[in-house]
């Protein structure tokens, strides 16, 4: 007979189980990745829903054996950049001299890294550094995420994001530092209001 | 490249700890005398720690796992259901049931559905779709989806097939059907139209893969005429008309029914849509 798949049982029933042993425990780091990238949580869980059922339509697609949950993580992100990218934010001009002197000036007075920190960025709520990192453009947000909070590693990132390792490097490198001044921006401005 | 330019470059890998031990030793030697390059390493080093320590990382909320999961299961479900048309879709019920008044033996296949198999050698595409025609008048193939209008498929076949689904809507058309499927890992679509007169049955696949013809094969003679006139009416079946032609370059598309082969090419010879 030359119809077949649709109807069989069998079948669906192999793919069914399939599909929650592979890629349903990996739900937690994709719910996690959709907060980041959407920024509320509406958003987030309509993206998480979206990225599963995709993946289950097109589960034959999957090669077994190759990484799930980095082609579960392709999914999201190519679900989250057609459907809720932004426009593209021109990160607002910090002067790095004023970083700088101030770092200086604190580094000074410090006693360790711990208090170094508190002092440069002790003022920021946490709302602020989620929406740091919301606001940095897609491509270096994805990287840091990966890198610096899910903490993998450049080879994994690139993996992950289908790039070479050297973009990872790149991205990460850009990131950190657009990262870095918009907290910076924001940790002076509350500290300026605080000290007022 | 100066001593400073160097340790730049270093300073994303110094950070995450990836420098080979001779790099590491030039980096560290540098920030150890020059603190604007210590300071912009200090600096990305406390931003990443920081970002670290302060995103919390969240659970998937109970509510929102289950309804995924709950989601998957429906789709598990319609995909095992051999949909009954008769609980489906009310006109497609009158529909059936007129056609047993005409006599096609379409009720008792559609009760017991037989289990379907896969085959593996190169079909023809011509010999397939008259094949499958067949076994949708028996009811042994059964549309998942069912609409008034081809508008009503467009959200069943989207993004499931790698080739733009052909839905050309046909005047007087009663109810209209659609099935995917998939033979030796090609997509296919399937398209039922019911006419007053009968069942127009519409066989899609990806041309550059029949083209190939390792899954599913054409005739030389019909690839020929497809690939330059964008037709292909053949004379040999005379059971039923069968009727190929292009979309796009890229879907082939072949139709199958008990009208006319002339009137059975003007119904799909005007402006095509696609999903
Ligand atoms: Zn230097």
């Amino acid at each position: 007979m030359l119809f077949a798949s649709p109807t069989n049982n069998r079948d669906t029933e192999q793919k069914h189980e399939d599909f929650q042993r592979e890629a349903i425990p990996h739900m937690d780091i994709l719910y996690n990745y959709a907060l980041r990238l959407t920024g509320n949580t509406e958003d987030a869980n309509d993206l998480l829903q979206e990225t599963f059922l995709k993946a289950y339509r097109f589960w034959d697609k999957f090669e077994q054996g190759t990484n799930c949950r980095a082609w579960l993580f392709r999914i999201m992100r190519n679900s989250y950049i057609n459907r809720y990218r932004k426009a593209v934010k021109t990160p607002e001009h910090v002067d790095y001299n004023e970083i700088k002197e101030f770092y200086n000036t604190i580094r000074e007075q410090s006693t360790d890294a711990n208090d170094l920190s508190e002092r440069l960025y002790g003022q920021l709520l946490d709302d602020q550094v989620t929406t740091a990192i919301t606001d940095l453009p897609e491509e270096f947000r994805t990287v840091v995420i990966l890198c610096d909070i899910e903490g993998f590693t450049y080879e994994e990132a690139a993996e992950f994001v289908d790039c070479p390792i050297g973009t990872i490097r790149s991205r990460l490198h850009r990131g950190r530092k657009l990262l870095r001044d918009k907290l910076f921006k924001y940790a002076h401005e509350r500290g300026y209001e605080v000290n007022d | 490249m100066n001593e400073c330019q160097k340790t730049q470059q270093y300073i994303t890998d110094a950070v995450d700890n990836r420098l080979s031990e001779v790099d590491r030793n030039f980096f560290e030697e540098h920030i150890e005398k020059c603190p604007s390059c210590r300071n912009d390493f200090e600096l990305d080093a406390l931003t990443k720690d920081f970002v670290k320590t302060k995103i919390t990382r969240h659970t998937t909320p109970d509510s929102v796992a289950m309804r995924i999961k709950q989601e998957i299961e429906k789709q598990v479900a319609s995909e095992q259901r051999t949909t009954s048309i008769f609980t489906r879709y009310p006109l497609a019920r009158a529909a059936m049931i007129a056609m047993v008044v005409f006599g096609a033996a379409f009720i008792i296949y559609l009760l017991n559905s037989p289990d379907l198999q896969n085959t593996v050698q190169a079909a023809n595409m011509m010999d397939q779709s008259i094949e499958n025609y067949d076994l949708f008048l028996a009811g042994t193939i059964q549309p998942q989806q069912f609409g008034q209008s081809v508008d009503e498929l467009r959200e069943y076949f989207r993004e499931r097939v790698d080739f733009p689904v052909v839905l050309k809507p046909v005047k007087e058309c009663e109810w209209v059907g659609g099935v995917l499927s998939d033979y030796n890992g090609l997509s296919l679509a399937h398209l039922v139209y019911k006419m007053p007169t009968g069942i127009v049955y519409v066989y899609q696949a990806n041309w550059k893969e029949v083209r190939k013809g390792n899954k599913i094969s054409l005739s030389n003679g019909a690839i020929t005429s497809l690939s330059q006139t964008g037709w292909y009416v053949n004379g040999s079946h005379d059971k039923y008309s069968v009727v190929m032609w292009l979309y796009n370059n890229e879907t082939v598309c072949t139709a199958v029914s008990s009208m006319e082969k002339s009137e059975l090419k003007e119904m799909f010879s005007t402006e095509t849509q696609k999903y």
